[in-house]
């Protein structure tokens, strides 16, 4: 089980005001979302979890080492990231080459790399567009494919920022269902996201984000039981709660229409 | 018959050049003017080469084979595009790349298309206080627009659209990277618009259901369905692979139906639909 | 309050710069440049040098400016040791260190080159901090320049920030993605070799968008709105006529220098 953990992290940007200060923040469970509105500090704490940038204060842990002391290879090894815009990370000629490449920033054996690029690219069906050059493919094709060059290294944390943006329905389907098969195999996946509904059908736990700290832990249902709190962070409950309480006047949490069929044909 | 009330499609047939095969094939499709189109599908559907036809992006800007026959009302983006432009606004799917860049705050890019509409100086001030005030952009006015967030770009992007005022809006898919408050806010201000024709491209089934008078439906280039949000939903084949609003999957579950085998898809129908359960 | 025009809140904190418009800034820097091409002496040189150094302190120095300058200090130096040693007049030791000598013809040589340099990149310098895209654009398009040639000129302009902010956000998720340490200047370079291609191909995508997006929106129609200078100028067109004169007599003054050479 890996266990991520910051301890007095703060960061700030010479240009601006805004500051990130997080005393204590410990990520255990395998599905994590981080939430906040925009400009809450969302995308800083992604970058430092990257270990591409540096807290100014504190430090992050991941099983009791410091982040700042891997190596770039155990980094990547220990830390997937997909950024929300996958135009910007693919660079090689051919999908299929696309996945080689970050294999090969690991691993020398061709016959592993052409193996595995097989395996991953079949996991998230661009088999069939291998030759084509990613900056051919559709968007959701994009992403899938920038997810596809993480899951070939196979790291033990996958950090996905706004995972569901610019992606279509079965596209969508596709990588929740990704995200919580990583989980199950014991991985951990933290995402960045601010769409409530998805969050509430599929993470056990959130961390809410909002002015630069940390203003909730713990799981959906909980935090949703607090419209107040919702309210002064700035975020909005799952659609299936104000459709409730709008037409039956029924405010109780419900995190999805099955949650409400659920609860309510059992009596 | 060409009705000068009307957006029709007639028989519209697309392949981009040096391109062998066809984005869109044979579409026929029509909705009155000043109602709210949504055109969903899937990615490789064709939504966005059908708005740059509709804008006239094709085949003014983008070269390629096309055929058919499109009017948006008295206006085709085929034969009278100057004409259709100056009552157009249209927001990209990338923002960012919408901006002119010649401009050092949000305030002169927005005044960017009033200039050009050759809109005088003291209207202008007026013009763009108020599209700023729509779209919540009031605090970044005198900001460079470098320095705007995901979600502020995709509003100033829509000011632009919109502060000329234009009968005919489109819109490929404007709110990506919207947080919800401001997604909510925009789709309920869309609905508030008078006299202007909006087709916008999202997958946002839920928001579209509410708002949307018509929704068309393409998958791989074809037209499959068009007609109201209940129809359109109602008749959904699994194989098309689209999301359905969450009013619907509850009501389906539920089985508060609207009649013989329809399922409410927003939220006023389900008001209505248990009203009268109630009733009954 | 004018939303738009920013003079009301700004007054105060307007420089004088401000007052110079772009055409006359950019006309003094043809003016320097010709200037230490006309006349050779060093002390007028390094006169020259200054004065358009003080001209950069007094405006606002961007970190570009400084990093463009640093890049041209290190290419002096280069050229200051290359030509004291190797200058093909070089006849007069200058001073020796160890067995190796410098020479006064060479060192001389190179000293006139790294003045004219300095004085192109500090005016240029000059202009680039002083003036905005928007400001530039405006004031052209107030002189009578179409709309559309000013925009072109521009987005030329315009290109070179947006390769750059390109290539940082690309160069970021190349780091994310390998194990390149990129230290030395021989990794950075071969760092970029690979994402050279999708660094040119989102670039232009960008400025194809942008082009039709500007057409429809309409930027060249013709009952376009003339622009308002930024700023109201001093003497624009005085500077304009004068320093077009003058720049002209030098440029005939050098062409003189280098016929006569041939009589």
């Amino acid at each position: 089980m890996t266990a991520i953990q910051l301890n007095d992290v703060s960061y700030h940007y010479p240009t601006s005001d805004f500051k990130l200060t997080i005393d204590q923040l410990t990520m255990t469970a395998n599905l994590v979302a981080i939430v906040g509105q925009n400009g809450a500090g969302k995308s800083t704490l992604f970058k430092l979890l990257t270990g591409l940038m540096q807290p100014q204060t504190g430090n992050i842990l991941i099983n009791h080492h410091d982040l700042a002391d891997l190596s770039p290879a155990d980094r990547l090894k220990t830390i997937g990231i997909v950024f929300q815009d996958p135009s910007s990370q693919l660079f090689n000629a051919t999908v299929e080459k696309e996945v080689a490449w970050s294999l090969s920033q690991t691993e020398s054996d061709a016959a592993v790399i052409a193996e595995k690029v097989a395996q991953v690219l079949a996991t998230v069906g661009l088999t069939d567009i291998k030759d084509k050059n990613p900056f051919d493919l559709s968007m959701p094709e994009k992403k899938l494919l920038s997810i596809a060059t993480v899951l070939a290294v196979d790291p033990q944390i996958y950090l996905f920022d706004e995972p569901m943006i610019s992606l279509d329905w079965p596209s969508q389907q596709l990588v929740t269902r990704l995200m919580q098969q990583l989980a199950r195999e014991k991985h951990q996946v933290i995402a960045i996201t601010h769409d409530m509904d998805w969050l509430a059908a599929t993470f056990s736990k959130i961390a809410v984000l909002s002015d630069g700290e940390i203003k909730f832990e713990g799981a959906p249902a909980a935090l949703f039981g607090q419209p107040e709190l919702v309210h002064a962070v700035g975020l909005l409950p799952p659609r299936i709660m104000s459709i409730v309480s709008d037409v039956l006047g029924d405010s109780r949490v419900y995190l999805t229409p099955a949650d409400y069929v659920a609860k309510h044909q059992t009596h | 018959m060409a009705n000068n009330q009307q957006i029709s499609i007639n028989d519209l047939s697309f392949t981009y050049r040096h391109d062998s095969n066809a984005v869109l094939h044979h579409i026929s499709a029509t909705a009155p003017l000043n109602s709210i189109i949504g055109i969903i599908g899937n990615h490789h559907a064709g939504k966005t080469t059908l708005c740059r036809i509709l804008a006239g992006i094709i085949p003014n800007m983008m070269a390629g084979d096309l055929s058919g026959d499109v009017q948006l009302g008295p206006l085709s983006p085929t034969q009278n595009w100057p004409a259709l432009n100056q009552q157009t606004g249209f927001v990209l799917q990338d923002p960012a790349s919408q901006l002119s860049g010649l401009a050092d705050t949000v305030a002169d890019e927005i005044a960017f298309d009033l200039l050009n509409h050759g809109v005088a100086n003291t209207e202008i001030q007026h013009r763009v206080t108020e599209v700023a005030r729509q779209l919540q952009l009031t605090g970044q006015l005198q900001r460079s627009p470098n320095s705007l967030s995901g979600g502020q770009l995709q509003r100033l992007a829509i000011a632009t659209a919109i502060v000329t005022k234009p009968a005919i809006l489109i819109l490929d898919d404007p709110t990506s990277e919207m947080d919800p408050q401001g997604r909510t806010e925009f789709f309920n201000w869309l609905t508030i618009i008078e006299k202007t024709t909006i087709l916008i491209v999202s997958n946002e089934i839920d928001d579209l259901c509410e708002i949307a008078d018509r929704l068309w439906l393409l998958v791989d280039g074809e037209l499959v369905n068009q007609g109201t949000p209940l129809e359109v939903i109602n008749q959904l084949k699994p194989d098309w692979q689209i999301g359905t609003p969450q009013v619907y999957q509850l009501a389906r579950s539920m089985n508060w139906s609207l009649g013989t085998d329809l399922f409410p898809v927003n939220v006023n129908q389900l008001r209505g639909c248990l009203h009268d359960r109630h009733s009954t | 309050m004018d939303i738009r025009d920013d003079s009301l809140q700004k007054i105060a904190r307007r420089h004088w710069y401000n007052f110079v418009d772009p055409v006359t800034k950019l006309l003094l820097a043809l003016f320097l440049t010709m200037l230490s091409f006309d006349f050779t002496p060093l002390y007028f040189e390094i006169s020259l040098v200054l004065f358009s150094l003080t001209l950069l302190l007094l405006s606002r120095l961007s970190k570009a400016t400084v990093n463009a300058v640093s890049f041209c200090l290190f290419l002096i130096v280069t050229m200051v040791v290359i030509q004291g040693l190797f200058y093909s007049h070089n006849v007069h030791p200058l001073f020796s260190v160890m067995t190796i000598t410098f020479y006064r013809e060479g060192f001389l040589y190179a000293a006139t080159m790294s003045a004219r340099i300095l004085i192109i990149i500090f005016a240029i310098g000059f202009f680039m901090g002083t003036t905005t895209v928007s400001e530039n654009a405006k004031y052209l398009e107030s002189i009578g320049m179409p709309y559309k040639l000013v925009y072109l000129l521009m987005s030329v302009c315009y290109i070179l920030p947006q390769i750059q902010q390109n290539l940082s956000k690309i160069q970021f998720v190349e780091r994310a993605r390998g194990i390149n340490p990129q230290k030395t200047v021989m990794q950075k370079v071969r760092s970029i070799l690979p994402i050279l291609i999708p660094l040119i191909i989102k670039t232009f995508d960008q400025s194809i968008n942008r082009s039709i997006t500007l057409q429809l929106r309409g930027f060249d129609r013709p009952e376009r709105t003339l622009a308002t200078p930024k700023y109201p100028y001093f003497k624009a067109k005085f500077s304009h006529y004068l320093l077009s004169i003058v720049i002209l007599l030098l440029i005939g003054c050098k062409l003189w220098q280098i016929i006569s050479r041939f009589l």
